[in-house]
């Protein structure tokens, strides 16, 4: 009974702030658009405190890993360590400090840098393999279009820029096919964007916590 | 010399010897046959209380062997004494129910005949007999007792008592024997019902049903069976079980008759709850070796079935019943009753009395009376007693038998040898008829002896016995040949004359005929046969399981292709190398944007936006830092911010580089506003009132306070908007949120190669005034400011590695087709040699 | 109110109207959608996944809720639910992990509601869902050991994600763990592409719910943006036209 409850005020709270911010959106009157924009700063401190309520489910995970001792908790324990050593020192010594700064230059740029390395690897090598579990049309197309792409990016050692291909392919596949192939999509996916907002709107799409 | 060998340890002895001199077993017979019980005749109720000295050591060890002792399967000597019974109801019930009721009666203690009743499971294997351990080894686990009830006698009054109000009577019983068909389907859940409703009344409720018994139940004389009893018949109860005990009494035992004390927990046995009668593993016997005469009346057999049902964590009580408890207990008075006391009339017996179910009985009873197979299978003949009973075969007592319910309560080959005669269910074998304790002979005894009559006299046996044995109309066949009977030489039986009837014929115990099982078959059937034997076979040949279609890591060439970028990246790196040429060809949009960029006045505000990942600080870095420069070398104020959490740091890292350069000052010429959450909305709030969204620095200096954004109130205000980005997502929602609201002010990009496909068009529609698109795009911006910086440095391992990407992919998709075609012509060469 | 305005306000009007009729019609007649092999695999996969007492892995990305990503999110977090529902009494629950804080709250509503459904909420534990990391890489970085030691044989990756899908769709093949990838984002979809066999191209993402039996408005909604999309070829294709025709 108290799942039901909450379950029909939140969808009653969803939909009025959905039809509020669409109407508000489209229809310019004066009053929808002062609580819009008051439902706007909403979100953003809503945001905000979401960055920092995920801090803090990572913080309960990883502090449940080390307390029932799983497989991979003396990473838990690494991660919860620095992560209490950086929120100290960014909270007394401020985000500029170079202690701070030191700390991401050394660790997270790197860190995250590698892993896109890591990516480059991993999609050359998804490329390179693509045919032997793909042959149809389709990848065969891809193929082509990533390396007409890469040979129209950057030049060749020495021999500088393919000609036809940088200046005419390259710009043509990326400019036209690629642009229209993406705008295609993008219309797909504001569709998609729009009736699962008009679900949310409908109460059939509840994912604050009802069945 | 003649010599005697003992029947139990098969030692010679002297011809003359009455005793083994060994183990003291009796060598010659002191029974004689009994006579025959006619159809209707009443058994008469006695006292076995006498027996219990005539135990087996080995059995009278397991009783009072204490709670640590498994009580087993052991054979009971059947009672002889005419001792009067003392049991009382409470005893029996307690006996009987004893996993029903969680408490034991204090009040009503157990006699000591149920002090047996603990099972057996446990038993040690070395106290049990031969001939039982072949049994036991044989009997199915779930094999219950008798199919049948008995039509006379047993301990059932009282129970009918207990199962029926007064008023009901015989016509109770009546209705239900005309309902016995039915009954006989019933399963067991029908019994656990019985032995629920038992349940649901409380000992002392019992007790004092007991005395209305008395009055108003007439006894079982008039061949019906007691409605509970018929309750726990049926075909819960297996027939094969009872084969045995119908083989051992070739003669006068009522056909289809079953002991009470064997349908009882047969019945139980069968029953959900009463798991415990099948011998409890940790049910300890309660030791009393020595009972008064009034709580042993009972013989120990019904005293280890009864007990037997207990669980294991109780312990009948022990404490004798008064006198006076035993009013209602007619059944019970009568055991103790003189044989001749007794109404024995067989003629007054009529077969249409019975019950539909006995009358259903009774023609198969007829049918096979003859051959004990399970006699005949050895078990018997092979069966010794590893411990002969001094004591008893002093007194010229056989050793006794096992019940049958033990018995075969544990013995697996019970099917096997109840195929043979069946129709013989649950009749008591004759020689515990013949069972005649010499010590301590009761008055008529010792007048028969000194007339020179059989030291037992038929008339003495007791009611439970009488009642197993076949009607003399049924087994005629049998009688001539017992009259010829011989004397047994060994096993338990050792000692008995006629008891095993087909023994005196001459045929000797031999195991049972092998029929052939083999079917005759046609060639059709055999066909038949074969091809769903292989079609079985193909179903459970396991398969291997056909793999999910995955592409297969290869380790190696995934190290070969990062060992290949690395080198390509790092070498022109490290060495600074210029092999790459630059392209002389500009973009555009990067023209553009250098454009609107120069185009600036000098010393306006600028916002620039970071909207991108560490990770891709490469690329982004190198796209975005010409166009700062540019900005700074103009001398703009710039205001910094990010949706992206990490963006303030990312602008301090990114200022750095420029810290020595142009001397840029926090605060002072540059000023940064740090995080702004919300993504579009954030966007779009800041753009409607940047100053109500955003109020400090990072260094929580008021922002609006500060030089790098005098003058600027709202969004229009700044001269130029810079979006750094590796996002589509959020490009977008810059230029779709605060392009509006930027005026003709210019929106400038420097994005990464990855969102290129979706800004670019942007651009083309005019909402982006410049672009700046990776590290070609930074390396253009370079050029067209004529400054060498990321871009230029990163120019070469951009060529190699491109290079190196492009010949991976050439080589790794030629090979790819190649691979796939082998394989699709592989497979289609398989697909053609397949007829 | 412009143009911009009037049209936008036009298309969510049909879009509700058609919403409520088509899903109205779907009672009647359920509709018949083209055969889409990769949910039809996630079904199977879902099911070998409770029989041989394996885990589902569930990666929501990092779209947060007041982003545009949030319809992809959302149309994710109505997949959770139902995978949720029908592995809620497995031996291994499912996990779910989020790049954002609300999205982990959300995830773990989800969850919630989908144990409710399955009538096993005392089973539900509230670290199923969780948020794996803030940055794109990091979360990656934090997925990729769960999929080695959660014995998961099935991964869904939907939601809002960019390349880092890659990573993830790569670690998942490694561990030869069924994958479904489905981003909003293009560039993912492309890397997707590359790195998994049953990667979904374009707003498939958005006919999750349709083809995971989700109900009668996710049909329906599947099939107003059906019309919708025709409704914007004819409107394109038109208006090219009469641009040639000279008429506009």
């Amino acid at each position: 009974m108290r799942l039901r409850f909450k379950g029909l005020f939140s969808t009653a709270i969803a939909i009025a702030i959905g039809a509020i911010i669409l109407l508000g959106a489209l229809l310019p009157v004066g009053g929808l658009v002062a609580i819009r924009a008051v439902l706007l700063q909403w979100a953003v401190i809503l945001a905000a405190v979401a960055l920092v309520v995920g801090v803090f489910n990572l913080l309960r995970v990883h502090y449940g890993r080390i307390s029932a001792r799983e497989k991979g908790s003396f990473y838990s324990i690494l991660l919860v360590v620095f992560m209490l050593i950086t929120v100290t020192l960014g909270l007394f010594l401020g985000p500029t400090d170079p202690t701070v700064m030191l700390l991401f230059n050394a660790i997270q740029v790197p860190v995250e840098a590698s892993l896109t390395a890591v990516l480059a690897v991993t999609l050359l090598y998804a490329s390179v393999r693509l045919l032997r579990w793909r042959t149809d049309l389709v990848a065969v197309i891809f193929i082509a279009t990533a390396v007409v792409i890469l040979l129209g990016t950057a030049p060749l050692p020495f021999l500088g820029s393919v000609p036809v291909l940088g200046d005419l392919i390259r710009p043509f596949v990326a400019q036209v096919l690629a642009a229209g192939g993406a705008r295609g999509i993008l219309m797909g996916v504001a569709l998609g964007t729009l009736t699962t907002g008009l679900r949310i709107l409908f109460g059939a799409d509840r994912p604050y916590g009802s069945k | 010399m003649a010599e005697a060998r003992c029947p139990v340890c098969n030692t010679p002895n002297p011809e003359n010897q009455e005793n083994c001199l060994v183990c003291g077993a009796r060598l010659r017979v002191t029974t004689e046959p009994l006579p025959p019980i006619r159809a209707g005749q009443e058994p008469t109720p006695k006292s076995t209380s006498e027996l219990e000295r005539t135990l087996p050591g080995w059995l009278r060890d397991l009783r009072s062997g204490g709670g640590e002792q498994q009580p087993s399967p052991t054979p009971v000597d059947p009672p002889q004494a005419s001792q009067p019974t003392q049991s009382t109801p409470d005893d029996l019930l307690a006996g009987l129910s004893g996993d029903l009721f969680t408490a034991p009666s204090e009040e009503a203690p157990a006699p000591d005949f149920l002090s047996g009743l603990s099972g057996a499971a446990g038993e040690e294997e070395e106290e049990a007999p031969d001939w039982l351990k072949a049994l036991q080894g044989s009997l199915p686990a779930d094999t219950a007792p008798a199919t049948d009830q008995p039509a006379q006698g047993g301990l059932s009054d009282w129970f009918q008592a207990e199962q029926e109000p007064e008023t009901e009577g015989n016509g109770f019983i009546e209705s239900l024997a005309q309902e016995t068909p039915a009954l006989h389907e019933e399963t067991s859940e029908e019994v656990a019902d019985w032995l629920r409703s038992l349940d649901t009344q409380s000992p002392s409720a019992l007790r004092s049903a007991t005395p209305a018994q008395e009055a108003g139940v007439p006894s079982s004389q008039d061949g019906e069976s007691p409605d509970w009893l018929s309750e726990l018949g049926g075909e819960a109860i297996p027939s094969a079980f009872v084969e045995p005990a119908a083989a051992t009494v070739p003669d006068e035992a009522p056909p289809a008759e079953t002991p009470d004390w064997l349908s009882a927990p047969g019945a139980e046995a069968e029953t959900p709850g009463l798991e415990g009668f099948a011998f409890p593993a940790e049910e300890a016997p309660p030791a009393a070796p020595q009972t008064p005469a009034s709580e042993t009346d009972l013989p120990d057999w019904v005293t280890a079935q009864g007990e037997a049902i207990f669980p294991a964590s109780q312990e009948p009580p022990t404490q004798p019943m008064p006198e006076s408890s035993l009013d209602g207990l007619d059944w019970l008075k009568g055991m103790g009753v003189p044989a001749e006391s007794q109404p024995q009339d067989p003629g007054t017996f009529d077969p249409n009395d019975l019950p539909a179910w006995l009358s259903t009985q009774e023609a198969p009873a007829r049918a096979t009376a003859e051959t004990p197979d399970w006699l005949s299978g050895g078990s018997l003949e092979e069966a010794s007693l590893t411990a002969p009973p001094k004591a008893l075969a002093e007194e010229g007592v056989p050793p006794a038998q096992p019940p049958p319910a033990q018995a075969f309560l544990e013995d697996d080959s019970l099917p096997e040898i109840a195929s043979a005669a069946e129709p013989f269910s649950m009749e008591m074998p004759d020689w515990l008829s013949g069972i005649t304790p010499a010590e301590k002979p009761q008055p008529r005894q010792r007048e028969a002896e000194d007339q020179g009559a059989p030291t037992l006299s038929p008339g003495e046996l007791p009611s439970w016995v009488q009642s197993m044995r076949p009607v003399e109309s049924i087994l005629s066949d049998s009688e001539s040949a017992e009259e010829e009977g011989t004397l047994e030489q060994k096993g338990p039986l050792a000692g008995l004359r006629n008891v095993l009837p087909l023994a005196a014929t001459g045929f000797g115990i031999r195991k049972p005929p092998a029929y052939a099982n083999k079917l005759s078959l046609d060639e059709t059937q055999q066909a038949g046969a074969s091809l769903l034997e292989s079609i079985m076979a193909a179903e459970t040949t396991a398969r291997p399981a056909k793999a999910l279609q995955r592409v297969t890591s290869a380790r190696l060439l995934r190290w070969l292709i990062a060992l290949v970028l690395i080198v390509a990246v790092a070498v022109p790196s490290l060495l600074n190398t210029q092999f790459a040429p630059s392209n002389t060809l500009l973009p555009p949009e990067t023209l553009a944007a250098a454009n609107q960029v120069g185009a600036l006045q000098a010393g306006a505000p600028v916002l620039v936006v970071l909207d991108y990942e560490p990770g891709l600080s490469g690329e982004l870095e190198a796209a975005a830092a010409p166009v700062i420069d540019h900005l700074m070398i103009q001398g703009m104020r710039l205001a910094f911010i990010s949706t992206s959490p990490a963006g303030p740091l990312l602008t301090e890292r990114l200022l750095g580089k420029f810290q020595g350069i142009h001397g840029y000052q926090p605060n002072q010429q540059y000023v940064n506003l740090g995080y702004l959450p919300g993504g579009p909305a954030g966007i779009a709030a800041f753009a409607a009132a940047p100053s109500a969204v955003v109020r400090y620095t990072i260094t929580s200096a008021p922002a609006w306070e500060t030089s790098a954004l005098a003058g600027v109130s709202s969004f229009s205000d700044f001269a130029a908007v810079l979006v750094v980005t590796d996002s589509v997502d959020a490009g977008r929602a810059w230029i779709e949120q605060s392009g509006p609201a930027l005026g003709q002010a210019p929106l400038l990009m420097a994005i990464s190669a990855q969102a290129e496909p979706i800004i670019r068009p942007y651009y083309d529609a005019g909402q982006v005034s410049g672009l700046v698109t990776g590290l070609v795009g930074g390396a253009a911006y370079e050029q067209v400011i004529g400054k060498t910086g990321l871009g230029r440095q990163y120019w070469d391992a951009l060529s190699a590695s491109f290079l190196a990407a492009e010949v991976f992919i050439v080589a790794g998709s030629v090979w790819g087709l190649f691979a796939a075609l082998r394989t699709r012509r592989k497979k289609q060469e398989n697909d053609e040699a397949l007829p | 109110m412009n143009l911009t305005g009037l049209a936008a306000l036009g298309i969510v009007g049909i879009s509700v109207v058609l919403l409520i009729v088509l899903s109205l019609l779907h009672r009647r007649t359920p509709f018949k959608f083209r055969d889409m092999p990769i949910y039809s695999r996630l079904r199977r996969a879902i099911g070998l996944a409770v029989e041989d007492g394996t885990r589902v892995h569930f990666a929501l990305g990092r779209g947060s809720i007041v982003t545009p990503a949030a319809a992809s999110t959302l149309v994710a977090l109505s997949a959770l639910q139902r995978v949720g529902e029908r592995t809620a009494v497995s031996d291994n629950p499912p996990i779910a992990t989020a790049g954002d804080g609300a999205l982990a709250i959300l995830a773990q509503d989800s969850l919630s509601s989908a144990y409710d459904s399955a009538g096993a909420l005392d089973l539900f534990d509230p670290d199923s869902a969780r948020a794996a990391g803030l940055t794109p890489f990091s979360y990656a970085a934090a997925t990729i050991p769960i999929l080695h030691d959660e014995n998961i044989s099935t991964n869904v990756v939907m939601g809002s994600f960019g390349m880092e899908a890659a990573l993830i769709a790569d670690s998942a093949e490694r561990e030869n763990i069924f994958t479904l990838a489905a981003s909003d984002q293009i560039p993912a979809q492309a890397v997707l592409f590359a790195t998994t066999p049953d990667a979904l191209i374009g707003e498939e993402l958005y006919a999750a719910g349709a083809y995971l039996q989700s109900g009668p408005m996710h049909s329906a909604s599947l099939a107003v943006q059906d019309l919708l999309r025709w409704g914007i070829v004819g409107v394109i294709v038109g208006g090219a036209l009469l641009k040639l025709l000279g008429v506009l």
